[in-house]
């Protein structure tokens, strides 16, 4: 019988530290892949998610059973993630580029396009604000509902659907300005 | 219907909240007006790759490490 996660979340509180680790393992590809989005490298991502469990697990006597556990865990990543952004300096980061490899079904051509696209929108979106760059993630990326993004950056419906708004705003003029940009150096003739 | 009108039925569009008559307006408007339509197209390219961007594998020993750091706090 698998342990429902607020049976795991008693059994840490009641001092078995090791059951903790079977929540590490449930949702540590979600929260790992959220911070990657979020920070635009491994190395932070790794650095913030592993900060996010060590919190999670510090304060589970205040985790609310009423929200999902991965809601909770979001929050706290999301919480670290904007965080660490306020104190990095920006220049010195690296964003690593991360393709996804098809089954052969794409020609070589396909596959091409494909990455170009998949780096020109994760350049995209690490160049807009990160409370924006947020919103974008756990909507478009993590799919998840207006409710479940409430619950997680506690704000109303409201803010939600305006901050998506203007994300995806933002998304397209910094995709039309590249484009004009790559125009503008392009061969004539050679488009 | 003006360029303003369609964009905000765009959005609507990508929220994945739009009814059969909201998406006929969009693509009427786009029929007859190159800029909207191209930043359509641009915009949807986009999301759909966001929606599509790879997950990417946890590095190994992720567990230990977070376990380690629970228990060197705890010491």
């Amino acid at each position: 019988m698998i342990a429902s996660d607020i049976e795991i979340v008693n059994r840490c509180l009641a001092g078995d530290v090791n059951a903790f680790e079977v929540l590490i393992e449930r949702y540590k590809k979600a929260i790992y892949n959220t911070a990657f989005r979020m920070m635009g490298n491994r190395e932070e991502a790794e650095d913030v998610s592993q900060e996010a469990f060590i919190r999670m697990y510090n304060s589970l006597s205040k985790y609310n059973p009423e929200y999902k556990f991965i809601t909770w865990a979001l929050k706290v990543t999301t919480n670290l993630c904007l965080d660490s952004l306020r104190k990095r300096k920006a220049e010195t980061v690296p964003i690593d580029e991360v393709f996804e490899i098809k089954d052969g079904k794409d020609t070589p051509e396909e596959e091409y396009i494909r990455k170009e696209n998949q780096k020109l929108v994760q350049d995209a979106i690490m160049k807009l604000p990160d409370k924006y760059r947020e919103f974008l993630i756990l909507f478009h990326h993590r799919n998840l509902s207006y409710q479940e993004i409430m619950d997680i950056t506690g704000e109303s419906l409201t803010i939600v659907k305006n901050r998506l708004y203007r994300a995806r705003q933002m998304l397209k003029e910094e995709l039309i300005s590249r484009e004009k940009e790559r125009e503008k150096y392009a061969v004539p003739g050679n488009k | 219907m003006q360029c303003q009108e369609i964009n905000s039925l765009v959005m609507k569009y990508f929220d994945g909240n739009i009814s059969e008559l909201e998406r006929e307006m969009i693509i009427r408007h786009n029929e007859k007006c190159n800029r909207c339509a191209e930043e359509f197209e641009i915009l949807r390219n986009a999301i759909d790759t966001l929606e599509e961007l790879p997950e990417i594998e946890v590095p190994a020993g992720f567990e230990s490490r977070v376990m380690e750091g629970i228990i060197s706090r705890r010491a």
